[in-house]
């Protein structure tokens, strides 16, 4: 996303508001101004009724729950796996050469493509969904971790081995936090694909969950439903991406720092030819 | 002052500092080196020749233009990949790989990122085990010594880049190597830094009794900081004069304008011809 921090105005806040009531009152005349069905397009008023009675009466919690946990559990178990293959792949070239076929083979197929199978091997309960959302969360994991553990620096590996250090200390001190950018960035990916998987297989056979409700509300017309769980579902999936993207920040923190003022040491400051006494306080020039 | 024990340095006798030409040039002895390059394509001959003795606590720069495999022989000494033929001797001991008491200074500064800037330095203390609390005063003092003790829990990001290089330097010094190479360590930097720079290694060198191997292609670089001047031409990589460089310490910026240094640059000039064959 482009960086939009400087036009954050108090004015331009207010605008904004008022552009979302805009938007509001326009679907909410749509149906009588472009003589749209309800069944087509509800209005605002009657998606923010479903959505307070489904809130209210506690069916959005429990199905919400439901994906819920199906989305993480998933994200776990496909990333976690997604993690560990990556590790191997980029440490043994023999591990790789095998796997590497299948990989790509897989790469190139939709893996939603292999929810209906799901369903009919695992049945209608949550199994189902964990197993799509992990085939497809495990993917971007496995090949970000791969590209991240490859893309340590050749000098800092240099760096390691002249000083004496074994390929063990190269994978912990540096490839492994090189890799941290694109393992989260990888994690990203994951958990917006196994919510995907999740919703999908939901759609296609399931007893509980935000998918099976959408579902089902669109086969009863209630379209105003429909357009609410949608909202619940953007709203999981934006809580979803928040957090990872704040833990992001917290484990990248040296991603985001920035040079400190030069004015507080100058960079042409030449050090005293002769050392300080230990624990002497700094020398003249930079006090 | 602890900065000039050599700890590991064991030979590190005060009568070996590097004044004048008297030079023991037994610390170090390149004998017959060649390296050859490309396995399935056609060979390279990266090096030839070589044969160099360095002296403890002598100051060694390596000049010449791009491909004329300096940057090769540093690698080999640094124990990264081994000899095609001829051997290196530190001492009475034969090179085999990557040395413990050798530090390693690159073109960039090869900082961690999520490293502070002393946790950087402490980066060789880390990969050889040594105890971290014995180093860490050590490491300290070094920061200090080049004017970055306020910067000492900020991270490489926040720092410029000269700022940098100099933490780079340091930490090749951490853990008391008895020789630091360095591979055209001030290349990346703006001209006026650069000579800085150039004038802080010279004190750190003088107060640090290292044997230093300084690969560079800038001559006027190599005349100012240099005990001897080793002149390299490519195709295939080999040395072509060995020029001992008798200007006295501690050598200051200003010299660079008179008339025996200038006579040094041109007769290293010489060798690379008029045509610009420097980059």
């Amino acid at each position: 996303m482009p960086d939009l921090s400087s036009l954050d105005t108090a004015k331009n806040r207010i605008l904004s508001i008022l552009l979302l009531c805009l938007v509001l009152v326009i679907w909410q005349a749509s149906p009588v101004l472009f003589k749209i069905p309800a069944f087509i397009l509800p209005s605002a008023f009657a998606v923010a009724e479903g959505l307070w009675r489904g809130l209210t009466n506690g069916l959005y919690l429990y199905h919400g729950a439901v994906t819920l946990f199906e989305v993480l559990a998933g994200f776990a178990l496909g990333g976690s796996l997604g993690l560990a293959l990556g590790v191997a792949v980029a440490l043994n070239r023999r591990f790789a050469y095998f796997i590497y076929p299948y990989i790509i083979m897989f790469q190139s197929m939709p893996k939603v493509a292999l929810a209906p199978l799901f369903v009919l091997w695992f049945g209608l309960g949550v199994t189902s969904k964990i197993v799509t959302a992990a085939l497809v969360a495990f993917f971007p994991m496995m090949i970000n971790t791969i590209s991240g553990l490859n893309s340590a620096d050749k000098d800092r590996i240099d760096l390691i081995r002249s000083l004496g250090g074994s390929e063990r200390q190269v994978f912990t001190m540096l490839r492994l936090p090189s890799a941290l950018p694109f393992i989260m960035a990888g994690l990203e990916i994951a958990m917006a694909l196994s919510l995907i998987g999740t919703v999908v297989t939901e759609f296609l056979g399931a007893d509980a969950g935000l998918g099976m409700l959408m579902q089902s509300m669109n086969f009863m017309m209630d379209v105003a439903g429909s357009f609410s769980v949608l909202i619940i579902l953007a709203v999981v999936g934006l809580i979803l991406n928040q957090t990872l993207i704040m833990i992001r920040n917290r484990v990248l923190f040296w991603e985001r720092l920035g040079r400190v003022d030069p004015g507080a040491a100058a960079d042409t400051t030449i050090a005293e030819p002769k050392a300080p006494q230990a624990g002497n306080a700094l020398p003249a020039s930079q006090k | 002052m602890t900065l000039l024990k050599g700890a590991s340095t064991a030979e590190a006798n005060p009568k070996h500092r590097p004044l004048g030409s008297s030079h023991s040039r037994d610390f170090i002895r390149i004998n017959e080196v060649g390296k050859l390059f490309g396995g399935r394509g056609p060979v390279v001959t990266a090096l030839q020749d070589i044969n160099l003795d360095i002296g403890l606590a002598e100051f060694v720069a390596i000049v010449g233009p791009s491909g004329c495999g300096k940057s090769t022989l540093l690698r080999i000494l640094a124990g990264l990949i081994p000899t095609s033929s001829g051997t290196v001797w530190f001492g009475d001991r034969k090179l085999e790989g990557p040395r413990h008491d050798i530090g390693v200074v690159f073109q960039s500064p090869v900082l961690f990122p999520w490293r502070t800037v002393l946790d950087n330095v402490l980066i060789p203390i880390d990969v050889q085990k040594l105890d971290r609390k014995k180093y860490l005063s050590r490491a300290r003092e070094l920061i200090n010594l080049v004017g970055l003790s306020e910067f000492e829990q900020r991270y490489p990001a926040e720092l410029s880049g000269g700022m940098q290089q100099r933490v780079g330097i340091v930490r090749a010094l951490v853990h008391d190597p008895a020789m630091l190479l360095m591979d055209e360590p001030f290349g990346a930097l703006d001209a006026m830094t650069r000579e800085h720079m150039n004038v802080e290694l010279q004190r750190l060198w003088m107060a640090q009794s290292k044997t230093i191997l300084f690969i560079t292609h800038s001559i006027s670089e190599a005349v100012f900081l240099a005990d001897r001047v080793v002149v390299m031409t490519p195709r295939p990589g080999r040395i072509a004069e060995v020029l001992d460089i008798d200007l006295p310490r501690e050598r200051t910026l200003d010299m660079m304008t008179t008339p025996p240094f200038g006579e040094y640059v041109r007769r290293i000039r010489v060798h690379f011809g008029t045509a610009g064959a420097m980059d």
